[in-house]
């Protein structure tokens, strides 16, 4: 067994250590397995522990000690790292249920392509996470598998929708976590648990394996601790995936130059409308103010610029969600897997109405509203006019990133809320995705920089950048992180 | 019939592009033909939670020659769409198919095809084509039992996901031997281009929407072979003609096809009013086409069979008639062409085939199935390619090296026409080549006087009456004849024979 | 505003089964929500604005080489008749 501190080790700072033999990776997972049998049980981080998660931490050992002898040493960059991985990402024989009833025993049988990639580096799969039920919601309070708890404040909702994978970040049940983000869902529990949540340049990532909740906005998002450690991730992940999705980009991001201390040279905008707006709560106003002061400290200007269709930004970005949503969750239908009925005897419709019930109230909800804004004589007025808005909203931004290297805005708008403060209004709880909705529209990578706590509650500040930009925000991250110190706490033990 | 009740038929051709190995959006294999139920089958074509579609490039390059060879516009961006609606055989309960309504998404449209008059040489008639597609086949139901005493049904998804091309006519057809035309036409269009065999079971299915002026418009679905389809809507316009010459109005409704009354019936289930909820499917993008990418299609594209015409009768000095029915399926053209490797009198070849072979063929079907329905007077002569179906064993025997030896035989006056067709017979039957055969059978013609003098000498001898006659009519001399053949089986040289019995009479003549 | 009954189609397209009460809640929720999303409506829009959507030549497609998948894909599902899926009767 290794200390309990040292289960707050970056992901770096364990691959040097598991590379010089001083600490055994099945140790390491046995430390942590154990964490999560003593204090998951408040949390709720984990639907699923992988149980094989030892074994292949037992081959991880003997692969270092067969190449200690080779001069090269073994060069996987994430070797013997403890994983979590979103419940929406599939996982070879591991249940996937997208914290729904509709898949409660189903299990994939191929891993995601970024799963796969990630193994390769050597990282360990600990298990599947909490989330809203397919990923729709900023609390994971939507979730089959009850809530996940904010591990800086329990009573507190981890945002979401992929608070699962935050909260074990927070609560250091795992060195690195998997989320995925449509609308925020990476960088709002990100915010809410004080980690670094990044969703990348849309098709960055290979989406083969995210089970679909909104194709054309969603991204398979990192999330870590330090700035290095979301480098390694993003450095193993990347690269075309061609031939399992025809959305993705085949590039790849120079993350030697990021450690840099000063950001020098750098522009960022501040939005008015933003800055403005009556919905940022005030310790969060504060806390940007402060971070737009941090980095004109470390040499960067910050100038404010206007995105007047911003205000179109949510209706745009809800409409077209739930569209594809309707669509997506069709399958569902007992018929090849998931939740089912005996069809015997049973007439169609009841067949799949009846299975269908079974889906979440939120889920319900979006997938009525999706069928109305598809419905016939309603497609032009609200699913064509939000993809024209979205492209509208988009050249906005590419102007202002055509000036500027980034925008900064806080990440969530509200502090953590309480657990069942937000559940009950829908359109309340979608107006505080406001900051992050902007990124999925116009695809372009955000990042959520955990940057101060407010009575002991985390505030993320959000970086935006243009396309493929992704090595400017981990430079960011890193200068950031180095300029505040141990003023940022990222994890509670 | 009076032009007051002018009928208007319209088409809705579904041909899976058989040639493809791969499905349209998954790399599963395409041939799903003889399969157990779901071994043809992936994450992808399953529908399972999180996998993308992939579209197959060459799904697409095909159905984009398809579309050059109907005329139509090709789409600059070719779009995807989610049609949705549940449905068992439907994996996602969306299908990806296009959709036109905001834009051309369709790989073609506005195209047109030209029928040519079946009696003169000119354009009869242009059937208009409205749009072109590519979209995926589901999978199929299948019924313990019937589907009345089942409780249940069960699938079998090996078919999802099969690549299709949906063509959409506009309703140009007035009659059912134009719509025979056209699918005559479109088959071996598809077989020239080398992208849909049209003779494999489901490989084209046919709507058809049918309509008398002044009249609501029937559909009739599941008709699953073209032979088919010009039955089928000869039923429906006799049934229809029939209500309204009762002052009955014709119902706006969905029949199906039923193919073994041939007759149509209404639908089991009068079909909701559907809401398909297009719109792009977002997984693929949409497929940019450069005019050098277009150039580089057209310039890989095989040739049509309409050119293939102009070219035999240019080339080879073919009447336009016999060059017609060498094209109109593809193989009897590739059999003429590959023949004249090995013996270069193409006049020769393309009447064997034409004539002898077609012939035989066409025989062969009708009497192969069984009794033959004399109801739609019409559509013997369609029969031709539902044929191909049988046909494919006996063209698998027979080699272009077939027809080069029969038609040398002949023309080198080795055997003449009679043993040839029994040659042919047992080509046909055996797949043997004919050299080998005429030394099997001892076949080879008879042509030295001595071996025919006593054959001749035993005719003359028992036909006395005829040989009588025949002193003072030389006609009666073939009668004499046919005794020769008769007893040589048709192995004696007729010219020959004829000089011989000619000689002996005018020994008679002159000694009378 | 999209009534009761309005909300009772949707659900039957979307093949989910919602008791009247549920009906009642949802068509509350869901109205004050598509008002919201009526805010599209303001937003003048000429056709010159393309809608947005992803593009990629030909080219980068797959290419037609066919592969089985290797594992089992019938291990999630519940009720078989031999290879065969069960699955309601259609009509």
């Amino acid at each position: 067994m290794v200390r309990s501190s040292r289960l707050a080790l970056n992901a770096y700072e364990l691959v040097e250590e598991v590379k010089s033999g001083s600490i055994s990776v099945e140790d390491y997972i046995a430390s942590i397995l154990e964490r999560i049998e003593s204090i998951d049980k408040r949390i709720n981080a984990y639907i699923t522990i992988n149980h094989h998660a030892l074994d292949e931490a037992r081959i991880m050992d003997k692969m270092v000690k067969s190449s200690s002898s080779n001069s090269n040493g073994y060069r996987s960059t994430l070797l013997g790292v403890p994983l979590a991985v979103k419940d929406n990402i599939s996982t070879e024989g591991i249940r996937t249920t997208c914290s729904s009833r509709m898949l409660e025993d189903y299990v994939p049988v191929y891993d995601a392509t970024v799963v796969k990639r990630l193994k390769g580096a050597g990282a360990i799969v600990i298990g599947k996470t909490n989330m809203d039920e397919f990923g729709m919601g900023s609390t994971t309070e939507f979730s089959a598998f009850g809530v996940t708890h904010n591990p800086w404040d329990e009573e507190r909702v981890a945002g979401g929708s992929s608070g699962g994978s935050a909260a074990s970040l927070a609560s250091c049940m795992a060195s690195i976590a998997l989320g995925s983000d449509t609308g925020g869902s990476v960088r709002c529990p990100a915010s809410f648990c004080s980690i670094y949540g990044l969703k990348p340049t849309y098709g960055l990532l290979s989406r083969y394996g995210l089970i679909s909740y909104a194709n054309s906005l969603e991204c398979i998002g990192l999330m870590a601790r330090s700035a290095v450690d979301l480098a390694l991730m993003l450095n193993a992940v990347v690269g075309s995936d061609m031939q399992n999705d025809h959305t993705s980009i085949d590039s790849s991001i120079d993350i030697k130059s990021i450690n840099s201390t000063s950001l020098k040279g750098m522009r960022f905008a501040i939005v008015r409308e933003i800055i403005e707006s009556d919905a940022i709560d005030e310790p969060v106003r504060d806390s940007m103010l402060d971070a737009i002061a941090s980095v004109e400290q470390l040499d960067a200007v910050v100038e404010e610029v206007s995105l007047p269709s911003l205000r179109y930004a949510l209706a745009s970005y809800y409409t077209i969600a739930m569209a594809e949503a309707s669509s997506n969750l069709a399958r569902y239908d007992g018929i090849r897997y998931g939740y089912t009925l005996q069809p015997d005897g049973v007439a169609w419709n009841e067949f799949y109405s009846t299975i269908r019930s079974n889906f979440g109230s939120e889920v319900k909800r979006r997938i009525i509203l999706g069928t109305y804004v598809l419905s016939s004589g309603y497609y032009g007025r609200y699913y064509m006019k939000a993809q024209k808005a979205r492209a509208i909203i988009r050249d906005e931004i590419m102007h202002v990133l055509r000036s500027y290297n980034a925008i900064i805005t806080p990440t969530m708008p509200v502090l953590p809320p309480r657990i069942g403060e937000r559940i009950s209004d829908p359109l309340r709880l979608y107006t505080i995705d406001i900051c992050t909705v902007i990124a999925n529209l116009a695809g372009i990578p955000a990042l959520s920089i955990p940057y101060s706590m407010h009575n002991g509650l985390p505030i993320g500040i959000q970086f935006m950048a243009k396309h493929l930009d992704e090595a400017l925000l981990l430079r960011i991250a890193y200068a950031l992180e180095y300029a505040r110190g141990s003023r940022v706490k990222r994890c509670v033990l | 019939m009076m032009q007051a009740d002018k009928v208007m038929i319209g088409l809705e051709i579904h041909c899976q592009l058989t040639a493809l190995r791969s499905k349209l959006f998954c790399p599963c294999p395409a041939d799903y033909r003889g399969k157990e139920p779901n071994v043809n089958v992936c994450p992808i074509c399953l529908g399972m939670p999180g996998t993308l579609p992939l579209l197959n490039r060459k799904a697409v390059e095909y159905a984009v020659m398809l579309a050059l060879a109907l005329n139509c516009r090709i789409a600059s961006r070719i779009t995807f769409y989610r049609k949705n609606y549940f449905y068992p055989d439907l994996p996602k309960n969306f299908q990806i198919t296009q959709y036109n309504a905001y834009e051309q998404a369709s790989v073609g449209a506005d195209g047109y095809m030209e029928l040519d008059d079946p009696k003169g040489n000119g354009v009869s008639k242009v059937i208009r084509i409205r749009r072109l597609q590519l979209e995926e086949d589901p999978g199929r139901l299948v019924y313990d039992g019937s589907i009345d005493t089942s409780n249940y049904a069960l699938v079998d998804y090996n078919r999802a996901g099969v690549a299709l091309v949906e063509i959409v006519t506009e309703p140009d057809f007035n009659a059912p031997n134009e719509v025979r035309l056209f699918l005559n036409r479109l088959a071996s269009i598809l077989e020239h281009l080398n992208i849909c065999n049209p003779a494999l079971d489901g490989a084209v299915r046919c709507d058809a929407n049918v309509s008398i002026r002044g009249h609501a418009r029937v559909e009739i679905k599941n008709i699953n072979s073209f032979k088919d389809v010009e039955k089928a809507i000869t039923f429906e316009i006799a049934r229809q003609r029939s209500l309204t010459a009762r002052g009955i109005e014709v119902n706006s409704e969905t029949r199906h096809w039923d193919d073994a009354r041939r007759i149509t019936v209404q639908a089991r289930t009068k079909e909701e009013e559907e809401d398909y909820r297009y719109f792009p499917e977002p997984d693929i993008p949409s497929v940019i086409l450069s005019s050098e990418d277009l150039e580089v299609i057209k310039a890989s594209m095989p040739e049509l069979p309409h050119a293939r015409v102009e070219r035999f009768v240019r080339a080879y000095a073919l009447t336009r008639d016999t060059a017609r029915i060498l094209v109109g399926e593809k193989y009897l053209a590739d059999l003429f062409e590959a023949s004249l490797k090995y013996y270069d009198n193409a006049r020769s070849i393309a009447n064997w085939i034409v004539t002898d072979l077609k012939g035989y063929l066409d025989r062969y079907g009708d009497g192969s199935n069984g009794s033959n329905n004399s109801s739609s007077s019409s559509s013997s002569k369609s029969d031709s390619n539902d044929n191909s179906n049988v046909n494919t064993g006996i063209l698998a025997r027979i080699t272009p090296k077939h027809i080069a030896e029969l038609a040398v035989l002949v023309d080198s006056g080795k055997i003449n026409r009679t043993v040839a067709k029994q040659i042919m017979q047992k080509m046909l039957s055996t797949g043997m080549l004919p050299s080998a055969i005429i030394q099997g059978m001892n076949v080879d013609m008879l042509s030295k006087k001595d071996e025919l003098e006593g054959i001749v000498d035993r005719v003359m001898d028992e036909e006395r009456k005829a040989v009588m006659d025949a002193i003072s009519n030389e006609k009666i001399l073939n009668y004499l004849l046919g005794k020769v053949m008769k007893y040589t089986n048709g192995r004696a040289d007729p010219k020959l024979v004829l000089s011989m019995l000619k000689e002996r009479i005018v020994d008679l003549r002159s000694s009378q | 505003m999209v009534s009761v009954e309005e909300v009772r189609h949707l659900a039957h397209l979307a093949r989910i089964g919602m008791k009247d009460e549920e009906l009642r809640l949802y068509a509350e929720q869901i109205n004050e929500i598509i008002e919201y999303f009526n805010m599209l409506d303001e937003l003048e829009i000429g056709n010159d604005v393309e809608p947005y959507r992803m593009s990629r030549g030909y080219k980068e497609m797959r290419d037609d080489i066919p592969v089985a998948f290797p594992a089992d894909m019938l291990s999630n599902a519940k009720s078989m008749k031999g290879r065969f899926i069960k699955a309601p009767k259609m009509g």
